[in-house]
C-alpha cells in the first residue's frame, strides 16, 4: 500500500474522566524526522498510542495513508513501546524471536545490526538490563520493523549524552527515505539537527507545526528557543 | 496481517516454560515425598509409594498450572506487547484462549503418562471395560469445557471491570478496584446461572448432549461480549 501522509482530525481523547487531547488536528507527509514535543503530561505518548492504535477509545479519525482500520495503523506504524508487557525473564533474543514470527515485517537482520551497533548483549535477559540499555533495545526492535511510520517514544531516557549521539547518528544513516519517524524526547538540543519538523502539543492540542527550517529562517530563532517561547508562563497534563 | 495460528505459536511458546517448571515441582515433590515416607518408616520402598505421592501433587500442580495460565491469560488484553500486534481482536481472543488451552492440555497429558506408568508399574495391566473408558471421556470433556468456561467467564469480569474503571478518576479505581469485581463476578454468575437453568428446563433428565449444547451457546455469548469489550472499550495500560 503507498501512503504519502499520516493525519489526525477533530481527535479528542479522554481516559478516567480526564480529558487528554480536544480537537487534534495534524497531519503529516511521509518521509520526514518529525519532532514531538511538548511538556511532561501534555499528550505525546497519548497521540503514539493512537495513531499506533493500541488507544482506541477517540472521536475523530486517524489515517495512516488511505487507511483508517486499526489494524492496518498496528501494520503499518512501530511503536517503541509495544515492549510494555513482556516477560523480563526472556532474553532478548528470545523476545526478538517472538518479535519475527508476530510481525512479518520484522528483519532479523536489521536487529542483529542494530544490537551490534548498540552493544547489546542477546543472550542476557531483559531484566538484567540497565534502563537505558532496556530503551536502546526497544529502540533496535522498533527500527528492524520494515514500515512505514516510527514513533519513538523517550528513546533516550536514561542514556548518556554520548551515547545519545552516536544513536542518533545511527538513526540518520539507517532511516530509509520513505519512512516516517516521530521521536517525542525532552532533551531537544541533542536531537534537534535532524528534525525536519516539529510538533509542538499544549493544551490538549496542536499549537505548532513547523518546518524547521523554514523556522529558523523566518523567525532567527533557533528550535528550542521557539519551543520554549510557546511554553512561557503555562502548564498542562500524558 | 498477523494470523490466529501464527498468534497461538507465540502464546504457547511463552508460557510452556511454567508448564514443564510446574512438571517438574510435581515430580520433584513426588519424589521426595516418597524418600522421606521410606526414611519415616511408614511404608515399604516400592513403587506404590510414588504412585501415592504422586497423585494430590499432579492435582495441586493442575490448580496452580490453572490460575496462573489464566493470569497469563490476562496479561495479553492489557499489555501494548499483544496489543500492538497487528491482528484483529477476535483473532487475538482465539489465539489466547487456544494457546491457554494447549498449555493445560500438554500438562495433563504429561501427567496422565506419568500416572500410566506408574499405575502399570504397580498394579499391572488391567484393561477396563468400554462403559469405563466411555465415562471417562464424558468426565474429561466436561472437566475440559468446565475449564474453558472459568477462562471465558474470568477474561469476562476482567474486561467488564477494566471497562467500568475507565470511566472512573483515577484516584478512584484503587478504592473502586475490588468491589468493582465482586460487583461483576455477582452478577455475571447470577445471570449465567439464570440463563444455565432456562436452557436446560425442557430437558428434566440428565441428557449430554443437551449440556454440550448449552455449554456452546453460553460460550459464544461470553466470547462475543468479550470481543466486543476488547474491540471497543479495553485499551492497554
Amino acid at each position: 500500500m503507498t501512503t504519502n501522509k499520516i493525519s489526525a482530525e477533530h481527535l479528542t481523547y479522554k481516559r478516567n474522566r480526564h480529558l487528554i487531547l480536544d480537537d487534534l488536528n495534524l497531519e503529516v507527509q511521509q518521509g520526514h524526522f518529525i519532532g514531538l514535543l511538548g511538556a511532561n503530561g501534555a499528550g505525546k505518548t497519548t497521540l503514539m498510542r493512537l495513531l499506533n492504535g493500541v488507544a482506541t477509545n477517540f472521536t475523530g479519525t486517524i489515517q495512516i495513508g488511505a487507511s483508517e482500520s486499526i489494524v492496518d495503523r498496528k501494520q503499518l506504524s512501530s511503536f517503541s513501546e509495544s515492549l510494555k508487557g513482556v516477560n523480563a525473564n526472556r532474553t532478548l533474543h528470545q523476545i526478538a524471536t517472538d518479535y519475527a514470527i508476530m510481525y512479518l515485517d520484522f528483519s532479523e537482520k536489521a536487529f542483529e545490526n542494530f544490537t551490534n551497533k548498540y552493544e547489546l548483549d542477546c543472550h542476557q535477559k531483559l531484566s538484567a538490563l540497565s534502563k537505558g540499555n532496556r530503551k536502546k533495545f526497544a529502540t533496535a526492535l522498533t527500527l528492524s520493523r520494515q514500515t512505514q511510520l516510527y514513533l519513538l517514544d523517550e528513546p533516550f531516557e536514561g542514556i548518556d549524552s554520548m551515547t545519545r549521539k552516536r544513536l542518533i547518528s545511527n538513526m540518520v544513516a539507517w532511516k530509509p527515505a520513505a519512512a516516517t519517524v516521530m521521536i517525542s524526547d525532552h532533551h531537544v538540543n541533542d536531537v534537534v539537527n535532524i528534525l525536519d519538523e516539529i510538533v509542538v502539543l499544549k493544551d490538549k492540542h496542536v499549537i505548532a507545526h513547523r518546518n524547521t527550517e523554514q523556522l529558523r529562517e523566518e523567525t532567527g530563532m533557533s528550535v528550542e528557543a521557539y519551543y520554549e517561547s510557546l511554553y512561557e508562563g503555562s502548564t498542562t497534563n500524558d | 496481517m498477523t494470523n490466529t495460528w501464527t498468534m497461538t505459536k507465540v502464546l504457547i511458546r511463552q508460557r510452556i516454560q511454567t508448564v514443564v517448571n510446574t512438571l517438574i515441582v510435581t515430580i520433584v515433590a513426588t519424589i521426595i515425598t516418597a524418600i522421606l515416607m521410606y526414611f519415616g518408616g511408614s511404608a515399604h520402598f516400592s513403587i506404590d509409594l510414588f504412585y501415592y505421592a504422586f497423585q494430590p501433587y499432579s492435582f495441586i500442580g493442575g490448580i496452580y498450572l490453572f490460575i496462573r495460565l489464566a493470569i497469563r491469560q490476562e496479561h495479553t488484553w492489557v499489555d501494548n506487547y499483544y496489543r500492538s500486534v497487528p491482528i484483529t481482536n477476535l483473532k487475538l481472543y482465539m489465539a489466547n484462549l487456544f494457546g491457554t488451552i494447549c498449555n493445560f492440555v500438554i500438562y495433563c497429558l504429561a501427567q496422565s503418562l506419568i500416572f500410566t506408568i506408574l499405575q502399570v508399574a504397580s498394579h499391572g495391566i488391567h484393561w477396563p471395560e468400554m462403559s469405563v473408558w466411555m465415562d471417562a471421556a464424558e468426565g474429561i470433556i466436561i472437566l475440559g469445557l468446565t475449564c474453558l468456561f472459568i477462562w471465558t467467564f474470568v477474561s469476562l469480569v476482567h474486561l467488564l471491570s477494566v471497562t467500568i474503571m475507565a470511566f472512573l478518576p483515577e484516584t478512584q479505581i484503587r478504592l473502586a478496584q475490588w468491589a468493582i469485581y465482586l460487583v461483576v463476578i455477582i452478577t455475571a454468575s447470577y445471570l449465567f446461572n439464570q440463563l444455565w437453568q432456562l436452557f436446560l428446563m425442557p430437558f428434566s433428565n440428565y441428557n449430554i448432549a443437551a449440556i454440550f449444547g448449552v455449554f456452546a451457546v453460553i460460550f459464544t455469548l461470553i466470547s462475543s461480549l468479550n470481543v466486543y469489550l476488547l474491540e471497543k472499550w479495553v485499551e492497554t495500560k
